[in-house]
């Protein structure tokens, strides 16, 4: 047995099975052009879900905070009771501690209503001066827009306030001092907590 | 299969050529293996898939001849495939039905020469195709092998002494 005999009888043999124009170029396609490996893209449609799942956690989340908010709040509301309802003594006593922490000038008009208030039980400069200090209607003034507007105070610059005037430094220094002299009073509206402290209306 | 870790456009006609001149010697020899036509048609793009990635590499190297890389890397994606378990689990008894049908007109002894070579075990079977079938060197074939040369020689008469006992050989050849 040679080379040529071997060579011979295989090439005879194998004489019908050949590589066809066809195939040959249909596998130099695939070779060469085929099967690319490419980076992962991100899909429009991923990103859409992504968004879409990110709005939904945050409109939960939202949701949930508010409501865990708003109950406290009402729990609170119901302790304290609404501001409309409040007697002239409440109302001159949260003006007494405005005016101690310097949110309000110690003016005549404010001494004039807190001796009205409790002289004659009479709450209407008392609610005026307030409703202005609130820039809301009696009814519209609830314990939130209280807070909302004393933190607001406390944290001029982080809170956007319906006045809309940052507070001085000095401004600041006054109001914590306010607020570590409140926070001995039975009115604790200064903790900077997240929930709301309890409520105490003298 | 991988575009970017391929040779760059400039020698894709190279590797065309290279593929026009080996493609059906490679084509064959996976069926001498795998005695299956698709499983040799599978083979060989497998080969040329490897050749493609591997091109660049292999001019840098420059080891051995093109010819004997190729015929390397067809026997490992060969042996690849006779070592999987479909493979082994896959019927052998078709290997005539799947030979296909010659373009001349063949003797009985050449068919037989045939049958007997694709029955050879693998190792035999394989020093048989790449030196008589393929023509190369005794050194190329070690070197395809991964063999030393006494090793390729003692496998050679060994599978000559097979084919020779072959029923329907008597030793004519």
């Amino acid at each position: 047995m040679n080379r040529k005999t071997v060579r011979q009888c295989l090439e005879e043999n194998l004489s019908g099975l050949y590589v066809t124009e066809r195939k040959h170029r249909m596998i130099m396609r695939e070779i060469t052009t085929g099967g690319k490996t490419v980076k992962r893209k991100v899909s429009w449609s991923l990103i859409l879900a992504c968004v879409l799942i990110l709005a939904l956690a945050g409109a939960a989340y939202a949701m949930i905070s508010w409501r865990q908010m708003a109950e406290t709040t009402a729990q609170l509301e119901s302790q304290v009771g609404y501001f409309e309802t409040w007697d002239a003594e409440q109302k001159a006593e949260l003006l007494q501690q405005l005016v101690a922490c310097g949110e309000m000038e110690n003016s005549e008009e404010v001494q004039k209503a807190l001796a009205e208030a409790s002289a004659q039980q009479d709450d209407t400069r008392v609610t005026s001066l307030l409703e202005n200090w609130m820039e809301l209607p009696e009814d519209a003034i609830t314990l939130m827009s209280i807070m909302e507007t004393f933190w607001a105070s406390l944290n001029p610059g982080r809170w956007k306030t319906r006045r809309g005037t940052a507070k001085s430094s000095s401004r600041q220094d006054a109001l914590v001092a306010m607020k570590k002299s409140i926070c001995s009073q039975p009115l604790r509206i200064c903790s900077r907590k997240k929930r709301w402290p309890s409520l105490k209306m003298p | 299969m991988n575009n970017a870790s391929g040779p760059s456009g400039a020698q894709e006609a190279r590797f065309e050529q290279l593929m026009r001149d080996y493609e059906t010697e490679v084509l064959r020899l996976c069926f001498l293996y795998l005695t299956d036509r698709s499983l040799a048609e599978d083979a060989m793009q497998d080969t040329f898939t490897k050749v493609w990635r591997h091109l660049e590499r292999f001019e840098r190297r420059n080891d051995c001849s093109i010819k004997t890389w190729i015929m390397r890397i067809a026997v490992n994606t060969c042996k690849d495939y006779l070592r999987s378990g479909w493979f082994k689990r896959r019927k052998q008894t078709c290997a005539l039905e799947e030979i296909p049908p010659a373009l001349t007109s063949i003797s009985q002894d050449s068919r037989e020469l045939f049958l007997d070579v694709l029955r050879l075990p693998e190792k035999y079977k394989s020093a048989i195709l790449l030196y008589y079938y393929q023509e190369l060197t005794t050194e190329e074939v070690a070197k395809t092998l991964g063999i030393s040369r006494p090793t390729l020689n003692r496998r050679l008469q060994k599978a000559y002494s097979l084919l020779r006992c072959a029923p329907g050989e008597g030793g004519s050849l």
